[in-house]
């Protein structure tokens, strides 16, 4: 059989280096999705998949004391969908509401009552801001994949450090979309490419103006460990 | 024969977890595609019956956990979902790191552009360094047809790279 030339065999070998491994963290959190859905005990797979939360409940004027425990199977805490490869905030949680009814005439501690609400998966398309607060339209989906499509080449750009081209894929995605619902994750990819270029006041700012617009989203979160972090 | 999953997934998830990228599933469903192939592999350990290894067994599962999913899902929320991965580039990571990224990029962008059959033979070939018999093992292809298609996709390959860097001089 023949072999590689020695070019593509020398890329061969550095995107074998480059392959992203298994980070530790998700290896341990797959195992205990796993061993929890194949129905093995987690003791005996020597892994801990249970939070357990404990809410204690004190009522001052009855004396009495409930304690709810709740205990959450950590299948998937937080769905791939939107998770992020940095440890950063996470997008999704499970929230846990706790109306508690303060028992007046029971003469027992009883259990409040909780609703634990499964994480729902976030499609972050709908948390894009409009760029004004007009009533809701459909996405233009043809508009979208042509702005991801060009993001994702800036992307590119930045992830080989590809400055030069990144500003003027920038530049074309600004004339292209002046006002396009990813605009703000445009920001972010600016953002990377001033500190690709070393102007870093300048990146600074603008990841200052993205948190004024979108503090929660997570591209912009997730430029706290770009050099604009401050 | 019986298979434990907790030593299994000890033993293998990091095969799987780069066979999975290496072939084509995106960054951000890679965990997704892990746990589905090893409740696959719980689902269906009464049926391995030890005729190939349980490591090409599993190749087999990513196999079609991965088509499954670049079929299932739709394109631009791929893209979306791997934009949110951004800011995980630093600017500053040594710059033997940043080529080797650089390769892994290019690598995976011109394996987009091979046959499903093409890619699938030519990533357990080159990457995961496997012989044409467990190749076949995983595919359920005969070793000679992995063989024959082992030979198109490495032309293939090589004139991607080609073009690639054809391209890259032009610019």
């Amino acid at each position: 059989m023949n072999a590689l030339n020695s070019e593509s065999h020398e890329l061969l070998r550095k995107a074998r280096q480059g392959t992203p491994p298994l980070p530790p963290e998700v290896r341990g959190r797959l195992r205990g999705a796993v061993m929890a859905g194949a129905g093995v005990s987690t003791v005996a797979a020597g892994v801990s998949f249970a939070k357990v939360i404990v809410i204690g409940v004190v009522s001052a004027s009855l004396g009495s004391v409930a304690t709810l425990v709740v205990t959450k199977r950590v299948e998937r805490e937080q769905p791939t969908v939107s998770r992020p490869l940095a440890d950063v905030a996470p997008l999704v949680t499970a929230t846990v509401t706790q109306p508690v009814e303060a028992p007046v005439a029971e003469p027992e501690p009883v259990l409040s009552r909780a609703e634990v609400t499964p994480p729902q998966r976030k499609v972050r398309v709908q948390s894009i801001p409009r760029p004004e607060p007009v009533v809701e339209t459909a996405v233009d989906e043809h508009s979208l994949a042509a702005e991801l499509e060009t993001l994702e080449g800036i992307l590119r750009a930045t992830d080989t450090g590809n400055w030069a081209d990144a500003r003027v894929r920038l530049g074309a995605y600004r004339a292209r979309f002046e006002n396009g619902q990813l605009r703000v994750e445009a920001g972010a990819l600016e953002v990377l490419t001033l500190c690709g270029e070393q102007h870093v006041e300048a990146a600074r700012t603008l990841r200052r103006e993205l948190i004024a617009v979108e503090p929660l989203n997570p591209a912009v979160v997730r430029l706290a460990t770009s050099c604009a972090g401050e | 024969m019986s298979i434990d999953v907790p030593s299994a997934y000890d033993q293998h998830v990091d095969f799987v977890w780069r066979l999975l990228l290496r072939l084509g599933v995106p960054t951000s469903s890679v965990e997704d595609a892990v746990q589905e192939v090893f409740l696959v592999l719980h689902r269906r350990r009464s049926d391995f019956i030890g005729a190939s290894t349980l490591r090409t067994w599993l190749g087999g599962i990513a196999l079609r956990v991965a088509a499954d999913m670049r079929r299932g899902q739709a394109r631009a929320l791929h893209h979306l979902e791997d934009l949110q991965r951004l800011p995980r580039l630093s600017p500053r990571e040594p710059s033997q790191l940043v080529e080797e990224r650089e390769a892994f990029t290019l690598v995976q962008s011109l394996l987009d552009q091979m046959s499903e059959e093409q890619r699938t033979v030519f990533v357990l070939a080159e990457f995961e360094e496997l012989t044409l018999r467990e190749i076949a093992d995983i595919t359920g292809v005969n070793a000679n047809t992995v063989s024959s298609r082992l030979r198109l996709a490495r032309h293939r390959f090589e004139a991607l790279v080609e073009r690639s860097r054809t391209k890259e001089q032009v610019s």
